[in-house]
């Protein structure tokens, strides 16, 4: 069964609870960090920090009145991930619960997950020479329970379940609100999200990016590009042949 | 000088004895460029495909083989690379040797270098080091793997069947060991 969580910006108070159940949970150092003009903090995704609360100022001129916005940022979790899509060995799976998950032992650092994915979430250190990335907390899923930083959230902005529930209930709180739904439904990054959003503003405006459903390797001639090896080979060989027979001739 | 001082020439072997170290040997002689650009070429491919084609099997033990031998060495190439190319374009013997094809492969290695650093670009070192190639690159890198992996097969095919530097390459270590032998 494939889960989903539904990130309500409306219900976000920015209290961090999930930054720290995750830092908890996954046993992951805190960071010395310094206080940024848009009170993020830490500032960006790391190796070591999985999820942040992203601070967003909206300013109205109409009205001259500002609106804080409250973002949880972490992986996505999509659907047909380009991470996944690009790593060499294999060191990025999907599970059937729908968490896509750096297996660290596997991975040789070649970057290609962060290049690949558009919303820049895989981390690099560059120490370890690996990258790593929130998990959705694929053990605890597996346990039955729900994710740590959804567990953590007061306001129930996260809200943990299966997937079609919880487009359900993305689709059910836009109409509420008036709003807007990104991860599914309305659009669909790299055919949709394991993290779905809704806003009363376009989750555009907040940062988010447009993502096409594809990613660059799901064209063919990209995924099977090691085809082009047979005719490569074949055709190596055939001039291989046809030189030493001249040569032999020519003996 | 007496006649008796002179030194015995020794026998001269013809056709001389071909082997792979008499011929990085005499490539060292006469262009060290020529030698590390062959030997990174070599090295980088076999590494790449090597990648690329077990990774699934292999998974983590090719860490350092992707560190050292593909991205160091990699690195290594990139700044030859250009000392190389003018050497090839300024030499009027070289420029004579060279074919439509191989204006080819090196349009392709030339897309390998950025997208390779487009790729490295995501290093710390380079982020606090040289923050405008980051910048600069930042809107190739989501494609960039996928650029670097699909042109080293096209090149593959291309070069062999064409023929260009790759069939150059298969054809010369094919004729080293058959020399070999035969010698």
């Amino acid at each position: 069964m494939e889960y989903a969580v539904l990130v309500d910006v409306t219900k976000c108070i920015g209290c961090r609870g999930c930054q720290v159940s995750c830092k908890r949970w996954n046993d992951l150092p805190g960071e010395k960090t310094s206080l940024q003009t848009d009170w993020t903090n830490p500032p960006t995704l790391s190796y070591d920090t999985y999820t942040h609360i992203q601070f967003k100022l909206d300013y109205n001129q109409s009205s001259d009145t500002t609106t804080w916005h409250f973002l949880n940022w972490r992986c996505m979790h999509c659907h047909n991930p380009a991470c996944l899509d690009a790593c060499p060995v294999d060191a990025i799976v999907k599970t059937s619960e729908g968490a896509v998950v750096i297996q660290t032992e596997k991975c040789i650092g070649c970057k290609y997950c962060i290049s690949a994915c558009p919303f820049g979430i895989p981390q690099w250190n560059a120490q370890l020479e690996k990258v790593s990335k929130c998990h959705m907390c694929f053990d605890r899923i597996h346990d039955g329970k729900e994710p740590a930083c959804v567990q953590a959230c007061p306001t129930d902005a996260l809200e943990f379940g299966e997937r079609t529930t919880i487009i359900q209930k993305a689709i059910q709180r836009k109409t509420k609100i008036n709003g807007y739904i990104y991860g599914d439904v309305d659009n669909k990054p790299l055919g949709g999200t394991g993290f779905i959003y809704v806003a009363d503003v376009p989750l555009q405006s907040l940062g988010l990016p447009d993502v096409s459903e594809q990613t660059s390797l799901d064209i063919p001639i990209m995924a099977n590009s090691k085809l082009l090896l047979v005719p490569a080979v074949a055709g190596g060989l055939f001039y291989l042949a046809a030189w030493r027979k001249r040569r032999m001739e020519e003996e | 000088m007496t006649l008796s001082k002179i030194k015995e020439v020794k026998e001269f072997e013809y056709p001389p004895k071909v082997t792979l170290t008499g011929v990085l040997k005499g490539l060292w002689q006469t262009s060290k460029l020529d030698l590390l650009f062959h030997s990174l070429m070599a090295i980088l491919l076999i590494t790449g495909l090597a990648i690329d084609l077990l990774g699934g099997f292999l998974g983590g033990a090719l860490a350092p083989i992707r560190q050292i031998l593909h991205g160091y060495l990699g690195a290594v190439f990139t700044i030859i690379y250009p000392f190389y190319l003018i050497k090839i374009l300024v030499t009027r013997k070289t420029r004579m040797l060279m074919t439509g094809i191989n204006y080819l492969d090196f349009l392709l290695y030339t897309v390998l270098i950025v997208t390779g650093v487009a790729v490295a670009s995501a290093n710390q070192i380079w982020v606090d080091t040289l923050p405008w190639l980051t910048d600069a690159l930042s809107g190739l890198r989501q494609y960039a793997p996928a650029i670097h992996t699909v042109t080293t097969y096209v090149w593959l095919l291309v070069s062999t069947l064409l023929p260009g530097g790759f069939l150059h390459g298969i054809a010369t270590a094919y004729l080293i060991s058959i020399k070999g032998e035969r010698d």
